[in-house]
């Protein structure tokens, strides 16, 4: 299991919504974590690139609500980088039922789509793990996944989820069982390391 | 970390939402270029902006000014300043992010097309590109109606994106505001 570096300074988050050199500064920190977080659930270069605009979009936006006694930066992130998927998601599910053509896509050169598609081959197994996760109820899919396939650890996936350590480790018993149940053993051993 | 295009673009187009939302909270500033009125009124008056060495036979790196037309003309001498361009048209309210395809902002590495007229059409509305070779010189001339019109369509509009190849090698492409904001940016990738 690889595990997420989460010592990255705090300090500046909350500015990053009102000063463009914090942003930057936050920006080049994270934006390799996130492409990385991407990857590890889409295999489209060009919604890739949508996606982690999309992102840092919503980043800047929640960044007044940063809290940093609630976790370190990147958990954060990853939170939110959780509901932008999500709401993704539902807004696939929303253009099949209504036959929309998906709108244009950000224009990539070949160097961006050489690197973007690195990570989605290098991420490939984590992508099947992220799939394989949808046999889980989703309250306890969140945040098995951010600890198997993100590489969080339980206290941060915790604070990306807003809920508390000790309810975070009652769901992971709880979704230790079920892996068991359904033959993910894989991915229950990693829970097991992450305790 | 070194960034490639996408991430480069990205975060100049992240770096101006978060520019945006200051300026937004502070009512007594307006961008320069948004307004009907506003914009005809400033293009009727000529202005002219240029940067590079000072003294006696050196030459700007660009200059920008508004033709007759109201038209913004930036002509490009070096093209080693481009990023100083770019925050001239920032002030401008016209966000344009210049590059040389294929690696940093060096002087004229590549070979660049003679000229380019770029219409983009965007479903929602049209914006005019013009780039032509003048010499050692380059210069890009954005139409200020179809660029007004095309802003407002385009904060109007869905998001649509879309790009065009002309003939010379040299690509165009629009993106629309990602965040509600006023300005668009467009990107102009002189090609090899």
């Amino acid at each position: 299991l690889r595990r997420v570096d989460v010592n990255t300074p705090p300090d500046g988050v909350s500015e990053i919504g009102r000063d463009p050199d914090a942003f930057e500064a936050f920006y080049r920190r994270h934006i390799e974590a996130v492409q990385r977080f991407v990857a590890r659930r889409v295999d489209d270069p060009h919604l890739a690139a949508d996606l982690t605009a999309d992102v840092f979009l919503a980043a800047i936006d929640s960044s007044a609500r940063y809290r940093e006694d609630k976790g370190a930066p990147i958990a954060w992130l990853f939170g939110i980088a959780r509901n932008v998927m999500a709401d993704e998601v539902r807004r696939r599910a929303r253009e099949r039922r209504t036959a929309q053509r998906l709108a244009g896509r950000r224009e990539l050169e070949p160097d961006a789509i050489a690197r973007i598609e690195s990570r989605i081959v290098a991420e490939c197994s984590a992508r099947a793990l992220y799939r394989s996760l949808a046999q889980l109820p989703a309250r306890d899919r969140a945040l098995v996944e951010l600890i198997a396939v993100d590489g969080l650890s339980v206290a941060d996936a915790a604070a990306a989820l807003g809920i508390t350590p000790g309810n975070a480790r009652v769901r992971l018993h709880r979704s230790r069982t079920k892996l068991r149940g359904l033959s993910l053993l894989n991915i229950h051993d990693t829970l097991e390391v992450a305790r | 970390m070194t960034l490639d295009t996408f991430e480069g673009a990205l975060l100049h187009e992240l770096r101006d939402v978060v520019a945006d939302r200051r300026t937004r909270t502070r009512p007594a500033r307006r961008p320069l270029l948004l307004g009907g009125a506003g914009v005809a009124a400033a293009a009727a008056v000529a202005t002219f902006v240029s940067v590079g060495p000072v003294g006696p036979g050196a030459q700007p790196a660009f200059a920008i000014s508004n033709d007759a037309h109201g038209d913004t003309v930036v002509v490009i001498h070096r093209t080693d300043q481009l990023p100083a361009v770019e925050k001239a048209l920032r002030a401008r309210g016209i966000n344009v992010l210049l590059t040389v395809s294929g690696g940093p902002l060096v002087p004229l590495v590549h070979p660049l097309p003679t000229a380019c007229d770029g219409k983009v059409s965007t479903g929602v509305g049209r914006l005019a590109v013009k780039l032509a070779r003048q010499g050692n010189d380059y210069v890009l001339t954005i139409s200020r109606d179809n660029f007004i019109h095309a802003l407002r369509s385009l904060v109007k509009g869905n998001g649509t994106r879309v790009g065009m190849n002309p003939a010379d090698g040299a690509i165009v492409s629009v993106t629309p505001p990602t965040h509600g904001g006023p300005a668009c940016t467009v990107r102009v990738a002189l090609g090899g």
